[in-house]
């Protein structure tokens, strides 16, 4: 469980982040949404401490972060940015990086065997050799995906990890990161902008509007006037075979009657 | 998959060890050329203590062992620093010299030989330079180079260390530095000027034993370091805000890494005059046989330094002998069409 202590983080003295209280549980999928420049990134990288938050703490089943060194917090989360260089190696090597907060030079066999472990949960064995500017922009994230597992974390940050793919690669990411995170019971934290995925895949939703928390809790929350408040655009909410769909529908749209 | 990744990590320390042995080969062939002539089997056999010819027990061990291990030693330290060097600034055009330490070292042989009078140009005589104070000119060299490196540390420092900012002010105290040894050059009579300018061609026969000692001392310091950080810049290479969430100490590590870097080159510097483009191209010529790694870059890199340059000293003593080439001629006139190839054939990063 991961608990966010009434944290802030000011940015040339402009406080970006302010009294953020979230409380996470084990095994659920929470998707971070809000309009761009509400705070998401931040939030993320202020909770694995990139960023000092200026006040506040953040524990990790009851451990308070603060007093940690970069090695021990690595142990316990794992993060992915939103941008990333490409660099030539293979996917075992990339995904190996993940093992970096656990060893000091040498290799040992454990950390070959959690990196077999991950790929093989991840279905990503049969490119394991290949070259990482060989793979598709889907499975390049998965790679990114897999190395941050790698770490052995209890809190996985992913921000934005299905932009720019198709919806096939999209739909397959995010059912295999919910079912990750129920089974190896790890609090998992995804930036997404899609309300329709983040609806569909996620167990819980953080409404984030001008650094401050809006709405925190389970689909209920998600509401047309929620969504009017944080994103300042109407919508209609409707349901398909019971699947929840969000449409843009404000006057001036085409084909809005 | 374990199999294949062994096998992975098997093939590149055979590339390693390939290159060490042709290193050793180079180093032997090395010790054959010039003028005295010895073979392979006088040589194996002298170094281990045969003196029964007395010329070429002295020819070997004052002579040519000097210059071969001078070769190899900044062969090495130039190779890996500048791998490194790419590393930490993000920057695949960094090298050894990134940072100012050739202008900063040049300057600091200008201002011994001028202004302290170190040394000067001598017209007749088999030595173009008569150097009266070898270890003024050495020592201001190396404090040339050093204050250049501080001044970019202090003045980056005040960015945060970003790598545009060090590779920026880098740049910028270059030009200093370089405009700073023409002023003193300018008002230099013409030998103090011969002496300046002969002092910037890079040359290993510079090095005797001594400095040979020194500069290994700075090349095993910065090996050990380089090393033992290699995960750290693995994972530097995916961007500062992979490796910070991986534990990696991002600036701590840039600010370390530059000054290690920095100390064993200018060390080098200091002794032998500029080398250029050893430490720029060894590791871009690893980097698509071994991969990124830098358990097996740094490695690599140094046995690829150690050949370049012993071959380049080989090649600047035979090809237009008996006139000896400073062998920093070689090395750029070689890089030169090496890298640009290298640019050709595309890296895929």
């Amino acid at each position: 469980m991961i608990v966010i202590d009434n944290i802030s983080f000011s940015y040339n003295k402009k406080e970006v982040l302010k009294n953020i209280d979230l409380r996470i549980n084990n095994g659920e999928l929470t998707a971070v949404l809000g309009v761009n420049g509400s705070g998401k990134s931040t939030l993320l990288k202020t909770i694995n401490h990139l960023l000092k938050p200026s006040k506040g703490a953040v524990y990790i089943s009851g451990d308070d972060l603060k007093g940690m060194t970069k090695k021990e917090i690595a142990r316990k989360i794992g993060y992915m940015p939103q941008k990333s260089n490409g660099v030539l190696c293979t996917v075992f090597d990339a995904v190996l990086l993940g093992r970096t907060p656990h060893i000091g030079w040498n290799v040992s066999k454990r950390d070959t065997e959690v990196v077999h472990d991950i790929l093989r949960l991840m279905n990503m064995e049969d490119y394991s050799m290949r070259q990482t500017y060989q793979l598709s922009g889907g499975e390049l994230q998965k790679v990114l995906i897999a190395r941050a597992l790698a770490q052995e974390p209890k809190v996985l940050l992913l921000d934005e990890p299905i932009n720019h793919l198709d919806i096939k690669n999209q739909v397959e990411i995010m059912s295999m990161l919910h079912q990750i995170t129920a089974k190896l019971g790890i609090v998992t934290m995804v930036v997404l902008h899609d309300l329709n995925t983040a609806m569909r895949f996620s167990d819980k939703f953080i409404m984030l509007k001008d650094g401050v928390v809006f709405s925190h809790g389970g689909r209920e929350i998600i509401t047309p006037a929620s969504i009017k408040e944080v994103f300042t655009i109407d919508v209609l909410l409707s349901d398909i075979n019971g699947i929840p769909v969000v449409i843009p529908a404000a006057p001036g749209i085409p084909g809005h009657k | 998959m374990h199999n294949e990744y062994k096998r992975n990590i098997h093939k590149r320390s055979l590339i390693t060890l390939v290159l060490f042995l042709l290193t050793i080969a180079a180093a032997v062939w090395s010790a054959k050329t010039g003028s005295f002539n010895m073979s392979a089997s006088q040589i194996i056999s002298a170094l281990f203590g045969d003196i029964s010819d007395q010329t070429l027990h002295h020819v070997l061990w004052e002579i040519r062992l000097p210059r071969t291990a001078a070769a190899l030693i900044a062969g090495a330290g130039l190779a890996i620093a500048g791998a490194v060097m790419q590393s930490v600034l993000r920057n695949p055009l960094a090298s050894p010299f990134t940072l100012g330490i050739s202008q900063g070292a040049a300057f600091g042989a200008a201002f011994a030989i001028v202004i302290l009078g170190a040394g000067r140009a001598h017209l007749a005589g088999s030595e173009a330079v008569t150097v009266y104070a070898p270890y003024m000119l050495v020592i201001s060299a190396f404090i040339g180079s050093l204050v250049t490196v501080a001044l970019i540390l202090f003045i980056s420092g005040l960015r945060r260390m970003t790598p545009e900012s060090v590779i920026l002010t880098g740049v910028a105290l270059s030009s200093f530095f370089g405009a700073a040894t023409m002023l003193i050059q300018y008002f230099a009579t013409d030998m103090q000027l011969a002496a300046t300018v002969f002092w910037t061609f890079g040359d290993v026969g510079k090095a005797g034993w001594r400095e040979n000692i020194f500069m290994l001392f700075g090349l095993v310091i910065a090996f050990a370091y380089f090393i033992y950080h290699s995960w750290s810049y693995n994972s530097l290479e995916w961007g500062d805000e992979t490796a910070e969430s991986l534990g990696v100490h991002v600036r701590v590590m840039r600010v370390v890494t530059v000054v290690v870097a920095s100390l064993s080159v200018s060390i080098i510097t200091a002794f032998l005059g500029i080398i250029g483009f050893i430490g720029l191209i060894a590791p871009h010529i690893m980097r698509p046989i071994v991969g990124n790694d830098y358990r097996f870059l740094i490695p690599s890199s140094a046995f690829l330094g150690s050949l370049l340059l012993l071959v380049s000293d080989i090649l600047s003593r035979t090809v237009m002998a008996p006139v000896v080439l400073p062998v920093g001629i070689i090395t750029s006139f070689a890089g030169v069409p090496v890298f640009l190839f290298i640019l050709m054939k595309g890296r895929r990063v």
